[in-house]
């Protein structure tokens, strides 16, 4: 660079940039506050919906129908063992896998029929 | 907090020269101004400034972008506004300024941009490279063009005022 481009470059250097106005910085803060407040809001409401819905849960206990037969006729798991046992117990497997899809339930007195066994009985009409 | 106060630190240090570079980008020091108070109001409220290698050089390619998608989105040719100035000139010489900012508005644009960014923005070579996506190289040697071209078209300028 030759001693003429040195010299117009500091001719060009004394003149500064016009000075940039005050940066609105309050907007942007206002804005991160209203932002920052609806972020507050939405949790507390959220936090108050879930509190709702666990007092609401808590007032009615879950009661398990003890009373229907077919929960009596489950109350014993079906295990591989069980399974295993039925098989050979009975005569067919065909008998064993209906035993074990379909418990009879053990507090029925003789003569009497379960629900399902009178609908398996039953001929569908269509 | 800290990052807002450092934030505002680099908008006295550098917002005078990324108003300049803007307006030699669109012409018009408004829509400048509003190009860099959205970036940095956009840094305040996501804190980028900490990812950036180069806060400086980030800055002025941040102020480049915004421009470029203004324009973009307005779809409209730059021109040049007359009535605005860009530069304090020494000794109040109004007419120099003038002078200065015309001959910088006829320069291709590509030079004008490194000028501003080397001769106002202080920035180095290999920083221009950075903001425009150029080798430092190629930033140098369209300084040197540009430099002869400013210096051209002030020259002919003042023999024509002396003519008159």
């Amino acid at each position: 660079m030759s001693i003429d481009d040195s010299r117009f470059e500091d001719y060009l250097r004394k003149f500064r940039p016009v000075a940039a106005p005050e940066l609105a910085l309050e907007d942007s803060r206002r804005a991160s506050r209203n932002s920052r407040s609806r972020w507050v809001w939405a949790g507390a409401t959220a936090a108050i919906l879930i509190a709702a819905v666990f007092v609401w849960h808590g007032r009615i206990p879950y009661q398990i129908p003890v009373s229907a037969p077919d929960a009596q006729c489950c109350a014993s798991p079906l295990t591989l063992g069980g399974a295993n046992a039925s098989i050979f117990g009975n005569a067919s497997t065909r008998e064993a896998l209906d035993r074990m899809a379909f418990p009879q339930p053990a507090n029925l007195a003789k003569g009497e029929q379960s629900a399902l066994s009178v609908l398996g009985q039953e001929k569908a009409e269509l | 907090m800290d990052s807002t106060r450092e934030i505002e630190r680099l908008y006295q240090q550098h917002g005078a020269a990324l108003v300049l570079f803007g307006t030699a980008i669109v012409g018009e020091p408004s829509m400048a101004q509003d190009a860099v108070q959205q970036v940095f109001l956009r840094l305040i409220q996501t804190d980028s400034i900490h990812r950036a290698s180069d806060p400086i050089a980030y800055l002025f390619a941040s102020v480049r972008n915004q421009l470029l998608n203004e324009t973009r989105v307005r779809q409209r040719s730059v021109s040049l506004d007359p009535d605005a100035a860009w530069f304090d000139p020494p000794e109040r010489d109004y007419a120099a300024e003038a002078n200065l900012r015309r001959a910088l508005a006829e320069v291709v644009i590509d030079q004008r941009q490194v000028i501003v960014l080397h001769l106002w923005a202080e920035l180095t070579f290999s920083q221009i490279g950075n903001v425009l996506e150029i080798n430092a190289n190629t930033a140098a040697s369209r300084y040197r063009y540009g430099i002869e071209m400013l210096r051209e078209i002030m020259s002919s300028r003042e023999k024509r005022n002396v003519n008159r």
